[in-house]
């Protein structure tokens, strides 16, 4: 299977298989070796009884490719002929790496993969999968972060401002809201195809449909929000009464200029202090109230 | 590779075996320093004092492919989670998931209200026209915490009935229990109410997945029923009725609601040269609360066009993705993205009560549709080994019902250049510029009183925006890897004589992480970012007369180092991280008004657990963390409960701790 593979990805030729499989591989690659492989037997892809595994078939190489060279004798001085799939100096092309585990794992949830944006970017299944230790990190909701910072440093940034979604806390995974194998290929790589739907997942309250609808509210929460932390409450991307000031200008008090005359030490401003807007208009995600127009029912 | 063994015929005689059980217990106990709620949100510490640790992890594998998980964190706090999962691999799973999250808005926060969804005020109170002039508010006080619990049961099956099968379902309840700080008004006199939150969300979502060699098919299911147990939140009014018989009020809570979607999606992979894929999901959202009354003043009834919504929104959404690699350097996609939101709900006309208070006009809601559809293509050509280049275009145009614009159509293209000249660097430069443009501006009737008809809001409005992205990665020895990032957005609004004029952000980041062995992990990172916005306002309702501007400039930085095994005894965690943030804001209206002062927030955490090993299987762990909050934010600064004639707030102020937590814990490993 994996032989079949990578011939058909690089269309060059391979080397042989070795012999005895992982007890070749084994007598050097123990638990002593730098990069421990061993915790690979704690892990489903060493259940030999699965057939799916690569276990189940040529074990260590059917995701490394055949290691017939890599394991033969060399002269003294020569450099040994490096595994064709994985690791730093791997001959394979990234297409190729990525090939050996989409052989088992294109299905389900994971047929976007294909231009994707973490497809088109370059990204190794193994950027984000250690499939030799125990516990995969990336599997686990409080140690995930840590795996998509290393590329997503600026998330990691927001997810310490003052309002942020418990990402921190260890409380929430990206996963929790991203599908990052791309199975709704949507903007933003979303476990539900639109990002409203997404964010409804956990605040289905927002959903409605309601008597009357805050537009911009029922159409993208991140006209007003950014769902990774902001430095303003409940995840606003301004300040308010700015925020709501850059689309209402009715008369009166919606397009009044709210200087710092009206804090505290001046004339007080409710237009300004505490809530601001929503100390009135709360309803701001839409209201069912047959009053409710102003959405302050 | 006839000389190959069959894979067979491979037995494993240095193979550990798969089969057997581990298990890690860890108990303890953690002392908190100070008793503030706000630090223990979502963490899930409450109070000052001792609290429990205790985490316990079972994975338990027979010597085939069965296997039983057991995960539990946090058993003492008010976060737990507990998820068991057992199956045979390859055949079936079964799993059962728990986990709370405690969630704490505002801490020492106050009001005069008593009950959960009819709120009175206490015997012997004396309405006033202003918060100030309130005799019984101080004495009527009592605390009220505005957070909530998250409790989420999650019951999860999957089945491989064959290589070609798969089918799996999950069954979520998600419920949310607490108080929510709500405004309730009669005209300009408002109260911030304790609203109650009993939120009860149940999903089910399952797929069954069909899989052929060069092809994939999959069917899905998700559904989504919200029940909320309040309807309707009454209050009493403190302040004296602006009308007869607005002594009370009424606000309504989120009605229940359902959404259902079927989605199917299929990808067609003949060869490496081309393929496809593509999703279509359709959904529909319905709500159908019964309607509270159009007012709770006795003296102004109003008859209901309706007793209920009736509300219907049907969902459809669509993407198909196709790549052709006419050559092996050159990749061509095209993408073609579907989403419409067909609200069906009726229309009526309502008569409306304003805050209890009076009798408005009739207005008709208007159910919001609104359809969007993208259109992509892009080519990605690889140059050499080291450089690869990539261009697209874009078309996204959205149409709207009953909105000011319309329709808007807009242009995007874009470039991206990566540049890997060996295994020790890799660059990626990405600009791109898009272009909006709406169809004619019209004055919308339904609006009342009428917007400035020189508003143009910025999620409608004319657009150019113009980014770029630089990443820089540079690799070294020992696993050492440099990473800086740096992101510009800049949207300018063309045709907005009042609105949002212009938005920018530029971010920074850069990091290191550094792994020389196994046994030892550090990284250290930082980011910067600076958003401004500038905006124009009319408060004579004609030309713009005032502008309104923003920056915010946040600074993070952090350093972690994971060292086990030290002396083969030790293992070390240490973590710091910090983020500042800063935002400015300026009111400029000619007058001599001073900029407000900055709003500011600081957050400190460290955190240090260092392990002894006595044994290979028992341990003790000792951490200490401590974190500190400073923020300074104007619009809570100094204002006490009579700052504001017009508002009866609950008096929250802002978010500051300083908390230290000592832990010591024993840990058992079978």
């Amino acid at each position: 299977q994996a032989e079949d593979e990578m011939k058909k990805t690089s269309g060059s030729a391979l080397p042989s298989f070795t012999p005895k499989g992982a007890d070749t591989c084994l007598k050097c690659h123990d638990e002593d070796s730098e990069y421990p492989v061993l915790p690979i037997f704690k892990t489903p892809h060493a259940r030999k009884g699965d057939a799916r595994t690569p276990f189940a078939d040529r074990q260590c190489e059917s995701c490394h490719g055949p290691g017939g060279d890599h394991a033969a004798r060399i002269r003294p001085g020569q450099e040994r002929p490096p595994m064709p799939a994985f690791g730093k100096h791997s001959q394979a092309s990234i297409n190729e790496q990525n090939g050996q585990c989409q052989t088992c794992h294109e299905t389900h949830r994971r047929i976007g993969w294909e231009g994707s944006p973490h497809e088109t970017s370059d990204m190794l299944c193994s950027s984000c999968h250690s499939v030799h230790k125990s516990h995969d990190p990336v599997l686990n909701t409080v140690t995930q972060p840590e795996v998509c910072f290393d590329c997503h440093t600026q998330v990691r940034g927001q997810t310490m401002q003052l309002s942020a979604h418990p990402i921190r806390q260890g409380q929430m995974a990206c996963t929790d809201c991203h599908e990052v194998h791309s199975n709704f290929p949507t903007d933003g790589l979303l476990q539900r195809p639109t990002l409203n739907e997404t964010c409804y997942s956990c605040h289905a309250e927002k959903r409605g449909p309601f008597l009357w609808e805050h537009a911009p509210a029922t159409e993208d929460c991140s006209t007003c929000h950014q769902p990774h932390g902001s430095m303003h409450s409940s995840l606003l991307s301004q300040t308010k009464p700015l925020l709501c000031q850059n689309c209402h200008s009715q008369m009166d008090h919606p397009s009044t200029a709210y200087t710092s005359e009206g804090l505290a030490g001046g004339k007080p401003n409710a237009f300004l202090l505490m809530n601001s807007c929503t100390n009135c208009h709360s309803q701001v995600h839409g209201s069912n109230h047959p009053s409710g127009v102003k959405l302050m029912r | 590779n006839d000389d190959d063994a069959e894979s067979n015929d491979l037995k494993c005689r240095f193979c550990p075996e798969t089969g057997g059980t581990e298990e890690r217990y860890e108990l303890g106990l953690g002392y908190i320093t100070d008793d503030d709620p706000e630090f223990g949100d979502a963490w899930g510490y409450d109070d000052k004092g001792y609290s429990l640790i205790g985490n316990a992890e079972l994975y338990h594998r027979t010597g085939d492919v069965g296997f039983i998980n057991l995960e539990l964190r946090d058993i003492g706090l008010d976060s737990s989670y507990l998820n068991i999962e057992g199956g045979q691999q390859g055949h079936y799973r079964l799993n059962f998931e728990y986990n709370e999250i405690s969630r704490r808005s505002f801490d020492s926060t106050v009001t005069p209200f008593r009950g959960s969804s009819q709120l009175s005020l206490p015997a012997g109170w004396v309405d006033a026209d202003s918060t100030g002039n309130m005799p019984q508010l101080v004495n009527s006080l009592r605390d009220v915490e505005i957070g909530h619990q998250r409790e989420r049961i999650t019951l999860g099956a999957e089945w491989i009935p064959s290589k070609r099968w798969q089918w799996d379902v999950q069954i979520r309840q998600d419920r949310k229990t607490g108080l929510s700080a709500m405004a309730g008004s009669f005209i300009t006199q408002a109260s911030s109410l304790p609203a109650p939150v009993d939120f009860v969300t149940d999903e089910i979502e399952s797929t069954l997945g069909y899989s052929e060699k060069h092809w994939h098919a999959q069917v899905g299911y998700y559904g989504s029923l919200f029940r909320n147990a309040d309807k309707a939140l009454t209050w009493e009014n403190p302040y004296t009725p602006l009308s007869a018989g607005a002594d009370q009020g009424q606000l309504s809570l989120p009605p229940d609601n359902q959404f259902h979607q079927l989605s199917l999606a299929y990808s067609y992979r003949p060869s490496p040269s081309y393929g496809l894929s593509s999703m279509l999901a359709a959904g529909r959202m319905t709500q159908d609360e019964k309607f509270v009354a159009t007012t709770v003043n006795p003296n102004l009834s109003v008859a209901l066009p309706r007793n209920s919504l009736d509300g219907e929104v049907d969902t459809l959404t669509g993407n198909v993705r196709a790549f052709y690699n006419p050559w092996r350097e050159l990749r061509l996609t095209s993408e073609f993205l579907y989403n419409d939101r067909d609200n069906n709900t009726p229309r009526d006309n309502w008569q409306q009560v304003v805050t209890d208070v009076f009798t408005g006009s009739i207005r008709r809601n208007i159910p919001y549709t609104f359809n969007q559809q993208s259109y992509r293509f892009s080519a990605d050509w690889k140059a050499n080994l080291k450089n690869r280049l990539s261009a697209g275009v874009e078309r996204d145009i959205r149409k709207r019902r009953g909105q000011a614009v319309e329709r808007t159509d807009e242009d995007t293209g874009w470039l991206k250049w990566r540049l890997k000249p060996g295994n020790f660097a890799e660059l990626q430069v990405k600009l791109s510029s898009s272009s909006r443009d709406g169809s004619p501006f019209q004055n919308l009737s339904s609006i009342a009183p009428p917007e400035n008809p020189r508003m143009r809001q910025f999620h409608l409005a004319d657009r150019d925006r113009d980014q770029a992205n630089v990443h820089l990665n540079l690799f070294g020895s020992n696993d050492m890897q440099l990473g800086f990032g740096i992101a510009y957005a800049n949207d300018s609004y063309r045709n907005s004589p009042i609105g949002l004029q212009s938005g920018k952000q530029l971010d920074f980041s850069g990091s290191a992480t550094f792994r020389p062995k196994e046994h030892w992990y550090s990284n250290v990172f930082l980011t910067q970012t600076r958003i401004e916005a500038s905006t124009l306002n009319s408060q004579s309702f004609s030309s713009a007369d005032w502008r309104g501007e923003s920056e915010d400039r946040i600074t993070t930085i952090g350093s972690s180092t994971i060292r086990t095994g030290i002396l083969g005894k030790f293992d070390l965690e240490v973590e710091y991280s910090h983020s500042r943030a800063t935002g400015d804001v300026s009111v400029i209206t000619g007058a001599p008004n001073p900029d407000f002062p900055a709003l500011t927030s600081e957050l400190h955490v460290f955190r240090s657990t260092t392990t002894y090993h006595f044994r290979p299987d028992l341990a003790l762990r000792f951490g200490y963390w401590f974190e500190l909050l400073r923020t300074r934010d104007w619009s809570l600064d100094d204002v006490t409960l009579t700052t504001l004639p017009g508002v009866l707030h609950l008096d929250q102020s802002e978010p500051s701790y300083k908390v230290h937590v000592f832990m010591l814990s024993t840990e058992y490993r079978f």
